[in-house]
């Protein structure tokens, strides 16, 4: 049970942690430049959320799979395959969450004031301090929200999961791939805990998500 | 005049072109022109947020910009503030984490000022630990302001800064640009509709519609040139003058000395020998040829005429006051009835009423 729920957490938090600085980067490339196939890149990667998770899970399979490109270089660097292991897990729940999260980091990076940015060019800020010191801050509640949606994304995937990490017990099954056994095999009080446990994350999350609010909307109030 | 700024910008947007030359020189120059004149694009390109198509723009003859030397520095490089109408404050800072944004980003040989100083000759003190999201219209201009004086630029820009502000702060701010400009030397363009806050502050102007450059000179010109006649609000001209405060007349009346001369205000709550700020509409002032007797309005002050500004209506008349000018605003046939010329003798009747104080506190 703790080794399940460990897996889970280490597979979302990896996902998690991919996704942050793509996101970001994104996120700053769609809300605030004028960049050309802005609506290409905005299709691309909302895909994940409009398809089937199942039929994403089948694309990363054609990808990551033993013989495709991606699949034989890690044979080639790491001696080992992705396919049907915990970091094919990882894989599928970034993609998977990817969306949510880059998409509430848009829509914060697009409510920046510009003058604001300006401001702070005039002062003598270069262009990265100015990011990460009036941008970023700015945006702190959107990045927030969209790093904790995409967590919860990442510890609930379940369907490009099972196709491209299986349902391996001890190596890929997270909780949901766990609770769908249990509940195939009508073993419901071992689900139920899961269930338990599933519903206590997801709670403490959301508590998380409202302190990091709190706390980062105290300042400029004051 | 040494020159400050030398301007040769051309940008096109669809149908709008900027097309400017210009020679900008020290102190502090107003730009003035109708909304869509390309005020703001000319601010932007001076401060690099936007790239002219074509031009040359130096600053005290370092080139910041030239499209034949492919130079283009970024706006941190410049050294050049901008004071925004909507001040344009980080909002998840501090008053004073914004004065120090800018104040720790410049070398200490570079600082012109202290944030100590800067914060007292703002009237910072009891609002630096504030958060900026509560403060009021006036008080987040000022800290605007003080934010880039922290930052030691070597060029103010401000664009409408008084346009949002009550008039006790539109008179404090007004106040502080004139003393940083001399005491600190600071060149500044100051962009603004208002004829008063350009006659009360800017050394020259230069008039700009369509993006090009009308007309340019002494800031009276807002007064008596024809080309700039019917977009000005002539009928809302007034007199902002700097005083020091002479202390209560009585209980409803106070007296300011400005120049040479005494004039009895409504009460300031500015102490004695504080600086304060009134403003008198130009329609307000009545002038006659001989000194009026028996009459109700507390000042009635000795003048010569320096100048007569014919618009299309009313004419304005330039009063020396002794030490300072006070500008009238006549019908043109009253100017014509008194057969008012240059260098006449005049009185100027002035009720208290009609003094305006723009203090702060």
């Amino acid at each position: 049970m703790f080794d399940l729920i460990l897996l889970s957490l280490q597979v979302a938090v990896i996902a998690t942690l991919i996704n942050i600085p793509i996101a970001i980067y994104v996120g700053w490339l769609i809300g605030r430049k004028n960049i050309k196939g802005k609506l290409i890149l905005e299709t691309l990667i909302s895909l994940p959320l409009a398809l089937p998770p199942v039929v994403t899970g089948y694309f990363l399979l054609i990808m990551v799979g033993r013989e495709a490109p991606i699949g034989q270089l890690s044979r080639f660097i790491f001696g080992a395959d992705i396919v049907f292991t915990w970091v094919a897990s990882a894989i599928a729940a970034s993609v998977v969450s990817f969306p949510l999260m880059v998409r509430a980091i848009i829509v914060a990076m697009q409510g920046v004031d510009t003058t604001l940015e300006r401001s702070a060019r005039s002062l003598g800020a270069g262009p990265l301090r100015t990011f990460f010191k009036i941008t970023m801050p700015l945006c702190y509640n959107g990045l927030v929200a969209g790093v904790l949606l995409g967590f919860v994304r990442a510890i609930g995937e379940f369907g490009a999961t099972i196709v491209v990490a299986g349902n391996i017990p001890g190596r890929t099954q997270t909780i949901p791939l766990a609770i769908y056994s249990k509940v195939q095999l009508g073993k419901d009080s071992e689900a139920l805990n899961l269930i338990l446990i599933s519903t206590l994350m997801a709670i403490m999350t959301l508590i998380v998500h409202h302190w990091l609010i709190i706390r980062g909307t105290k300042k400029g109030a004051g | 005049m040494t020159v400050s700024i030398e301007l040769n910008v051309k940008k096109k947007y669809g149908e709008f072109e900027l097309a400017l030359q210009a020679v900008i020189g020290n102190g502090i120059t107003g730009i003035f022109g109708p909304s869509a004149s390309g005020k703001s694009t000319l601010l932007n390109c001076i401060a690099g947020f936007e790239d002219p198509d074509r031009g040359l723009i130096t600053l005290n003859s370092k080139t910041v910009f030239s499209s034949r030397s492919r130079i283009n520095l970024s706006p941190e490089k410049r050294r050049v503030g901008y004071v925004h109408q909507h001040s344009a404050l980080f909002p998840h800072l501090t008053v004073r984490e914004n004065l120090e944004f800018g104040y720790k980003l410049t070398e200490k040989y570079r600082r012109i000022g202290n944030l100590e100083d800067i914060v007292h000759l703002l009237q910072l003190e009891q609002i630096i630990e504030r958060g900026v999201m509560n403060l009021s219209g006036g008080e987040r201009q000022r800290v605007a302001l003080g934010r880039s004086l922290a930052a030691s630029p070597d060029l103010l820009l401000l664009d409408e800064p008084l346009a949002s502000l009550d008039l006790p702060f539109r008179g404090f701010i007004l106040e502080k640009l004139r003393e940083v400009s001399r005491g600190w030397n600071l060149d500044m363009i100051y962009v603004s509709h208002s004829v008063s806050e350009m006659i009360a502050l800017a050394d020259s102007v230069i008039v700009i519609r369509n993006g090009m450059k009308v007309v340019e000179g002494n800031s009276s010109l807002l007064l008596n040139n024809s080309s700039v006649a019917d977009y000005v609000d002539y009928g809302s001209f007034e007199n902002i003058l700097q005083g020091v405060v002479d202390g209560p007349v009585d209980e409803n009346l106070s007296s300011i000395t400005i120049g040479n001369v005494r004039l009895i205000t409504p009460k300031l709550t500015s102490g004695k020998g504080k600086q304060a700020t009134v403003s008198i509409k130009a329609s307000d002032i009545i002038v006659s040829k001989y000194p009026p007797a028996a009459i109700s309005a507390r000042n009635i002050l000795k003048a010569n005429i320096s100048s007569i500004n014919r618009s299309e209506n009313p004419t304005f008349i330039d009063c020396d006051i002794g030490g300072c000018i006070l500008t009238a605003a006549l019908t043109n046939q009253s100017v014509l009835d008194l057969g008012l010329r240059t260098s006449d003798e005049v009185y100027l009747i002035i009720k208290a009423t009609s003094v305006t104080p723009m203090e702060l506190y």
